[in-house]
């Protein structure tokens, strides 16, 4: 405003500066238009992991549709409803596209994953947003469910503290987290970026969920969940595994699936074949 | 120094009440000035579990509410000196309580020199359980040899870890003990139920006793006279340890096998200790 060193005050007042990044993120691979059918789905996905799903920015993957109108209005109206954030559609033809600009959704039209160390196996095609939890429920949800909640809350509030913003030049925010106390049963923990270390016992009826590595220095008996947004490269380790539950990427394993002759010893669970494997440590 | 002790377990029927009766008798009988509060507001039971049914005017709804001075709320228990009970509101429900209600009595006590304030919580780890261990110190875990009773016992480690005062001000955190209650080496042999090490194993924290199943501690209720009081049991023997324990002494564990001696007349019997 004032006249002078324009130049050097035009730099101190930029109010931002454009990057361009490209972060993992959820995306919700629609299957039918049935907006109701869709948040039946989500309810019960909701339900199993609400922590994960709080305020999560999706994406809509409109690629198996195609031309089949579906209210994107509405179905927007209902993500947020749950809390989730819709952000933008993806491989969206022309009369969706439209749909989607009504709705005040972006659109993406090229390809996400742009990085040559993911060659990730058609990414598009991946159905689950994330870990699906199908199995039963931490034991005493419900009655339980908000003491619970609230002392979760104490946790993620630290791991997302222990994950800052992303520097200037768009990296990936360098984060994770190291828990030295147990986790108890009904506890929740969910890192956002980055492995998430626990050198404690985590009980039965606790849940882990981290969108890098999980490593637990002692017996697993909860929940772990790695990978959470879709990062088929992570790993769960621990040092006995007697698990309820194990997912990397939406892949998962039920307690009954978990083969005996790992139960209770040091084991790796990875992606392989779009499956999950079991590896002795 | 005042130290407030909550007895907890988040399972119903596992031995709270009857813990923070013998163990507030057992540390008063040695000359410490205790006090027990039933915070099971609604279903108040210590006060029969202590013999002081009959005293009861006000309570501890009352006091918080200032419908009653603490000194006229406070039961003076008739066989010891030093022990004192607050019994809990029969016709209120547990949201009458306050957590600057409880504060307030707690510092109260504090200030008229209670040096052991037990705290006994209801079951569950709803609004009534989170009042009476939010202002702990220390904690005494009541768990039963069942896995229901575990995981109960494990969510309650974790909120004592995560909603009470010591956790929200970053102080240090409260010193968590196990006390394994109604246990019964003749059925943990048979596999009915778990052996203390796997309930060790399961939750991580310190034993502080085994109580062993015990006819004893029924009747003992039903008299209103805490089996401390009459040490012939074994249940009474086990609580005099944990009273000692707690007070810092080194005790070995007892009562974790069965005797051999009439091992076969207990199973016969249905019943699993002798009384
Ligand atoms: N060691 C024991 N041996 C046999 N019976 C016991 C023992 N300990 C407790 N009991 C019995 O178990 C029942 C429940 O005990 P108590 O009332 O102390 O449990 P509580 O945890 O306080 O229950 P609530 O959750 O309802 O408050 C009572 O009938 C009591 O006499
Ligand atoms: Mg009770």
């Amino acid at each position: 405003m004032v006249s002078g060193r324009r130049g050097e005050k035009r730099q101190e007042q930029q109010a931002f500066a454009l990057k361009g990044t490209m972060p993992a993120m959820t995306m919700l691979c629609l299957r039918t238009a049935d907006v109701s059918a869709i948040e039946r789905q989500l309810e019960g996905h909701i339900s199993q992991m609400p922590h994960f799903f709080l305020h999560l920015p999706i994406l809509l993957d409109l690629d198996a549709l195609g031309d089949e109108p579906v209210d994107l209005g509405a179905l927007a109206g209902l993500l947020r409803k749950h809390n989730l954030v819709p952000i933008a559609v993806r491989n969206p033809t022309d009369a969706q596209r439209e749909r989607a600009v009504a709705a005040g959704l972006g659109v993406l039209r090229t390809p996400l994953t742009r990085s040559p160390r993911k060659d990730a196996p058609a990414e598009g095609n991946t159905p689950t947003p994330g870990p699906v939890a199908v199995g039963p429920a931490g034991a005493d949800r419900g009655a339980a469910g908000a003491a619970a909640d609230r002392g979760a809350a104490g946790s993620a509030r630290r791991s997302r503290d222990a994950a800052p913003a992303p520097d200037a030049a768009g990296e990936p925010p360098p984060a994770g987290l190291t828990l030295r106390q147990p986790v108890r049963s009904g506890q929740v923990i969910y890192v956002p970026h980055g492995d998430l270390v626990v050198l404690s016992p985590v009980s039965s009826g606790a849940e882990l969920i981290a969108n890098d590595n999980i490593h637990v220095y002692a017996p697993l008996r909860g929940r772990a969940m790695a990978g959470a947004h879709n990062n088929a490269d992570a790993s769960i380790f621990c040092m006995s595994l007697e698990a309820e539950f194990v997912s990397i990427a939406g892949r998962y394993l039920m307690a009954d699936e978990i083969p005996d002759e790992h139960r209770g010893k040091p084991a790796r669970i990875s992606v392989q074949n779009d499956g999950l494997v079991v590896t002795r440590l | 120094m005042s130290k407030v002790v909550v007895v907890t377990s988040g399972k119903g029927g596992v031995g709270k009440t009857t813990t923070t009766a013998n163990l507030a008798s057992g540390i008063a009988a040695l000359g410490y000035k205790t006090i027990a509060i039933d915070f099971d507001v609604g279903l108040r039971n210590l006060d029969l579990v202590m013999g002081c049914e009959r005293r009861v005017v006000y309570d501890l709804v009352n006091a918080i509410r200032g419908e009653a001075t603490l000194r006229q709320a406070v039961i003076k228990d008739k066989r010891i000196e030093t022990l004192y009970v607050l019994p809990a509101s029969q016709t209120r429900d547990k949201d009458a309580l306050t957590l600057d209600g409880v504060g307030r009595i707690l510092d109260e006590l504090r200030a008229a020199g209670f040096e052991y304030i037990f705290c006994d919580s209801p079951a569950g780890i709803e609004w009534g359980a989170q009042m009476a261990m939010y202002f702990a110190d220390e904690a005494i875990v009541v768990t039963n040899p069942e896995v229901s009773s575990v995981r109960d016992s494990d969510r309650v480690l974790g909120l004592l870890d995560a909603k009470t005062r010591r956790a929200e001000l970053g102080e240090e955190a409260i010193k968590t003990h196990l006390l394994l209650t109604r246990y019964a080496p003749a059925r943990v042999a048979k596999g009915e139920m778990l052996a203390y090490q796997d309930v060790l194993e399961l939750l991580g924290i310190p034993l502080l006793g085994v109580i062993p199943e015990s006819t004893a501690v029924l009747q003992a209720s039903n008299a209103g006279t805490p089996v401390v009081l009459d040490p012939t049991s074994d249940a009474a023997q086990a609580y005099l340890d944990v009273v000692q324990r707690f007070l810092g002494e080194e005790r070995p564990h007892r009562f974790l096998e069965s005797a051999k001696k009439g091992f076969f007349s207990r199973i016969f019997g249905g019943q699993a200790a002798t009384a």
